[in-house]
């Protein structure tokens, strides 16, 4: 189910009456059931996979809770029995029992993600591979499609194992809320990838729910409804257009399809996740933020802290840190630190690899293409050069008195950043290495004038359409600066009632007449619903 | 944890060496140590002392100063 | 206190929706199509009924074919029957069903005529002809019903409550007559009729391509029969004709079909395409669109044909009519009735066998127009495939046609066009961004020959031999799919009779 569509709409109203006139301990099971119901409209088959996953999560996380319990009960019973060595040999051996159930937690989650999306990625590259020594054998594509949302709710998954065998967090044992986490429908979409305790309490333990948050989150699914129709779904077309035909469109249109795509991106995945802790605010329960104000970053890093938040963070909670200190960087940093490097290289060195690792699987998971895994090494390499360059960026600041606290400098650090992140978002938008490139060179020998001639109308998009992108473009602008100082909903829901009421009318009414809907308009997928 | 204080002033100084104190607080707090510092600094305690530092003690507190860090790997290592 | 709070946060808001939806009311009729400026005022034939007398003898259903061939004000004039025609474009049969449920609600005419043209569609056709067919009716369970059996795969049943969702975008092409109508309709016709004037002769009409079944759909003879049940419980006397038009084609397969259809269940069946020199009809001053529809005059000389038999057959129960034989316009313009146009094309075909030597030769290398990889006929080095864009290269390089016809759609500006060349005609349409494209190869005739070797009049063995494993019914046609595009040969007695390239439907 599309989050833009009529059926979706009709869905969260059913669906809000039912879970509000429900009595709140039966609460979480009309969630499931209604989030089983969301998922079976994108096709019955997919319901298997997600119910496999929660059976495999709820087995094994309620295992090694449970030797978990056994474990601190014999220690606190033996407490004066055994010797200190003694303790910790058994910790020990506790600790690497509830590791082997959680790999074959991992196995099963994480395999299955494989299949479902790497196979037939991995038959692409054989074949190559074969043709490349000349042999004329191929294997045959498997063809398996991927059933909606499996990489975020994956994901969440393998978190919720990992931090139950941390210890962090302590499982629920009643299937059903595993399922529930799993399954909470607002994010099989595209995400965000929720934590288990960040969200166990409004999910599985429901207050009675506050008319504001019904408000709050009406406004927030208005808001991303705007963004995704009015702007999104607008600028797609031209960006289709453009990247559809490199040839006819190089030079000076790559760089306004980039910034139609930069557009594009930012109002499709950010109105997807307004709509969707809209939606879960309405039920009472609160989601984390996947996105601040990405635009302002100052510099790469900053932006992938800002943009895709949750995934950022699960990278780094479960690749990045875990992989920092595992045996064979560590090996590598040992060796390093005694070679005759200098000491920031044999610091730094192994960090790099950590990262360009973590990179590699971020642009894997964002596609089973080569295009992608370029793109997240690219990303790395970005980051990689700033940080090396940062002694010399403070050099440079030093010498020529630049606060960086000026507004000047952070209009152009943002400005920069965006620049950077559009030219590899290419990777993205042209589907292949080689046709980005091509594109991407072609800037340099086109002419600007191309954009003033009026083939800018051929894209599919009359001036009227550009003038809703202009002005959607600022409103977006105008509400992030807004935003900087508090939640605008909030301030709005303290604001006079007519103010209030005009807005929010002006605004569903926005969406209706200039929203990119209807016959003649291509419905435009979420980009990252292909997941 | 003595032992592990000096090694870590060291790292601190070797990332920061225009810190005049390597055993001041508000390391984190006052934007010294960026992300990257933090993970060299994890990589290098994981391979000098064999002290596996996971995600979830990765908070602001126990990096906020050298002796914070110290008391964290005393912890990690005598659990 | 608390009460009174409460009472004014009620009237507060109550009064906040209202004049939030009369805004979005005052928007939806602004941006709704008033079908008053001149080139799409069929949109608005369905609505014009209800202002009419509601007093009619006879009712006529259908397309095009019938608002633009009929004139009621003549049958009038020559019989005294009033007529009304509820006619829209590109009239589905349910529509029409539907229609005569919606009429029925306000009076019950003697007879009904129905054109069986649109026998032929089977499924939801397209999303803007049931707009103007469905939104001129007013709100009653006939619309709902005939709402629900339109719908193509991506409307909405909202969007019909609301048009505000279909219409929104033309916010920004609002013009003076959306203004000017926003509380009255244009009067566009008093008797459903909406009749033209001009003279564009019809000429190089192409033949219809074998089919590979001349069956109708379940769905066409389930609101044939509905229509057929409707009529005999009223007891309204139902008449079914086929209105003269050059195009569609009208088979003579069908023809037999519905004759016989309406013989075994006693209604009558006018086949005007067989009575073109009884009626007097010409096609080449008749025509004000090359012999897709009749003009004013055309009309008027057809209903004043038709009004005399008309009358009898709405007042004599006893008297009946069933036109067995087919009848089709030939290139000239001049008719011919009777099936003998099929069977001259079938002695053709029996002749040619032996001059496979002297075929054009449509394999061999040809120009690589890029990353096309499916099927494709070759002529004079180009490669000619379904979805090619048509444009003046390969106009130039395929050289003059022998013949040219043009096809106008119901009412918008897509044209379709055949282009007939020696041995293949080529037909193209707008594609969905207004750039014509090819939709159709057609051979014709076994003077060319597709690059694999296949050919009219070659066996199905050879077929199968060329092109392998084929999917599809078996019985009387072999489809093979290749790169978007579907080779399918159509069979009769294991001869192939017909070879058209097609776009595949994946």
């Amino acid at each position: 189910m599309l989050f833009t569509s009529y059926a979706f709409i009709g869905f969260l109203c059913v669906g809000l009456i039912i879970y509000r006139l429900a009595p709140v301990k039966a609460r979480p099971y009309i969630l499931l059931a209604l989030s089983y119901y969301f998922y079976a409209h994108a096709g019955v088959w997919c319901v298997v996979f997600i119910v496999s996953t929660s059976i495999v999560a709820y087995i094994v996380t309620v295992k090694m809770d449970k030797q978990a319990i056994a474990r601190k009960r014999y220690l606190a019973e033996m407490k004066d029995v055994i010797s200190r060595e003694e303790a910790r040999e058994y910790k020990a051996r506790d600790k690497r029992s509830r590791r082997r159930v959680l790999i074959v937690g991992l196995v099963l989650t994480l395999g299955l993600l494989a299949v479902v999306k790497y196979t037939d990625f991995t038959i692409t590259n054989i074949n190559s591979l074969l043709d490349l020594v000349g042999s004329e054998s191929r294997i045959p594509l498997a063809g398996i499609l991927m059933p909606m949302g499996i990489s975020f709710y994956i994901f969440s998954t393998v978190g919720y194992m990992v931090d139950v065998y941390r210890e962090a967090v302590t499982p629920t044992h009643n299937p059903f809320h595993t399922a529930l986490f799993i399954s909470f429908f607002p994010q099989l979409v595209q995400g965000p990838i929720s934590r288990y305790g960040d969200i166990k309490e409004d999910l599985l333990n429901p207050k009675p729910l506050k008319a504001d948050s019904l408000k709050l989150g009406a406004m927030r699914v208005l808001w991303g409804f705007a963004k995704k129709l009015i702007i999104a779904d607008r600028a797609l077309i031209a960006v289709k257009a453009i990247t559809g035909d490199p040839e006819k469109y190089s030079g000076a249109f790559v760089v306004a399809g980039m910034a139609l795509y930069a557009l594009e991106l930012y109002a499709d995945f950010t109105g997807g996740i307004d709509i969707t802790i809209g939606t879960a605010q309405m039920f009472g329960i609160g989601v984390k933020e996947n996105f601040i104000r990405p635009y302002f970053s100052k510099s790469v890093a900053e932006y992938w802290r800002r943009w895709h938040i949750t995934m950022g963070t699960w990278f780094a909670d479960y690749v990045f840190y875990p992989m920092s200190s595992c045996k064979l960087i560590r090996n590598i940093s040992g060796a390093l630190r005694k070679s005759r490097l200098p000491r920031r290289a044999a610091q730094r060195i192994p960090v790099y690899i950590t990262s360009a690792v973590v990179w590699f699987a971020t642009g894997l998971w964002h596609g089973a293409s080569w295009n992608f895994i370029l793109w997240g090494m690219l990303n790395f390499a970005v980051i990689m050069i700033s940080q090396e360059l940062e002694p010399l960026y403070d050099k440079f600041h030093k010498k020529f008195r630049f606060s960086t606290n000026a507004v000047p400098y952070k209009a152009f650090a943002a400005t920069r950043t965006i620049v950077i992140l559009s030219c590899l978002r290419m990777l993205d938008c042209y589907g292949s290495v080689g046709t980005t490139f091509g594109a991407f060179g072609s800037i340099f020998t086109g002419s600007p004038a191309v954009l003033f001639d009026g083939s800018m109308s051929a894209l599919g998009l009359t001036l009227f359409d550009y003038v809703i992108l202009l002005l959607g473009m600022l409103t977006l602008f105008a509400v992030s600066m807004l935003q900087r100082k508090g939640s605008v909903r909030t301030r709005l829901l303290s604001a006079p009632f007519a103010l209030r009421a005009c807005l929010l009318i002006a605004l569903f009414t926005a969406i209706l007449l200039f929203g990119a809907y209807g016959p003649g308009y291509d419905v435009g997928q979420f980009i990252y619903n292909r997941f | 944890m003595e032992e592990y204080l000096d090694t870590i002033k060291q790292i601190i100084a070797d990332l920061h060496p225009e810190l005049d104190d390597e055993d001041r607080e508000g390391l984190v707090a006052d934007g010294i140590l960026d992300s990257y510092d933090i993970i060299t600094i994890i990589t290098q305690l994981a391979d000098e002392f064999d002290a596996v530092i996971t995600a979830d003690k990765i908070t602001p507190e126990n990096f906020d100063s050298a002796r914070a860090i110290a008391e964290l790997v005393d912890e990690i290592l005598n659990d | 206190m608390e009460k009174k709070g409460l009472a004014l946060r009620i009237l507060t808001v109550g009064c906040t929706l209202l004049v939030a939806t009369l805004v979005l009311a005052c928007l939806q009729r602004l941006v709704t199509p008033k079908y008053a400026d001149g080139n799409m005022a069929e949109g608005g034939l369905i609505a014009s009924y209800y202002d009419s007398e509601k007093s009619h003898d006879v009712i006529f259903l259908g397309d095009c074919e019938v608002y633009e061939n009929f004139s009621p004000e003549v049958i009038e004039r020559e019989t005294g029957l009033k007529c009304y025609i509820r006619g829209s474009a590109q009239q589905l049969i349910w529509q029409s069903y539907y229609l005569l449920e919606d009429t029925l609600r306000y009076e019950t005419p003697k007879a009904v005529v129905f054109n069986v043209l649109s026998m032929k569609y089977n499924e939801p056709q397209n999303e803007a002809y049931n707009r103007m067919t469905l939104e001129g009716m007013e709100w009653s369970t006939a619309k709902i019903a005939s709402i629900n059996a339109s719908m193509t795969e991506d409307e909405s049943f909202i969007t019909y409550m609301f048009p505000l969702l279909r219409y929104h975008d033309r916010i920004r092409d609002l013009n003076t007559k959306d203004f000017e109508y926003f509380f009255s309709s244009p009067e566009l016709t008093t008797d459903g009729s909406y009749l033209r004037e001009g003279v564009v002769p019809a000429h190089n009409i192409p033949i219809g391509k074998p089919l590979e079944s001349y069956e109708f759909g379940d769905t066409a003879w389930e609101y044939m029969e509905k229509m057929r049940l409707l009529c005999e419980e009223k007891g309204i006397r139902l008449i079914l004709i086929k209105a003269p038009a050059t195009y569609p084609y009208w088979y003579d397969e069908w023809n037999s079909i519905v004759s016989d259809y309406a013989e075994s269940h006693g209604l009558s069946y006018i086949n005007f395409l067989s009575r073109l020199k009884a009626s007097g009809l010409s096609f080449d001053t008749d025509t004000y669109d090359g012999g897709l529809h009749l003009n004013k005059t055309g009309a008027e000389k057809l209903s004043a044909y038709f009004a005399p038999i008309l009358k009898e057959l709405v007042d004599d129960e006893t008297a009946g009519i069933i036109d067995k034989l087919g009848g089709h316009v030939e290139s000239d313009g001049a008719p011919t009735e009777g099936p003998e146009s099929k069977s001259d094309a079938a002695d053709e075909m029996t002749e040619s066998p032996e001059s496979t030597s002297d075929k054009e030769p449509g394999n061999g290398s040809q120009t690589d127009t890029g990353a096309y990889d499916g099927f494709s006929f070759t002529y004079k080095t180009l490669n000619l495939y379904p979805g090619m864009k048509w444009d003046e290269t390969v106009a130039a390089q395929l050289g003059e046609p022998i013949s040219y016809f043009e096809a106008k759609s119901c009412v918008f500006e897509g044209i379709d066009r055949m282009y007939t060349y020696p041995g293949f005609e080529i037909d193209t349409s707008p594609d969905g961004t207004g750039v014509e494209a090819v939709t159709t190869v057609y051979l014709l005739d076994d003077s060319v020959t597709t690059p694999e070797g296949a050919y009219i009049g070659c066996s199905k063995s050879l077929v199968e031999k060329l092109y392998g494993d084929h999917f599809g019914p078996e019985e009387n046609s072999l489809s093979y799919n290749k790169g978007g595009a579907e080779l399918k040969f159509v069979l009769k007695n294991e001869t192939v009779v017909s070879i058209c390239y097609g776009l595949s439907d994946e």
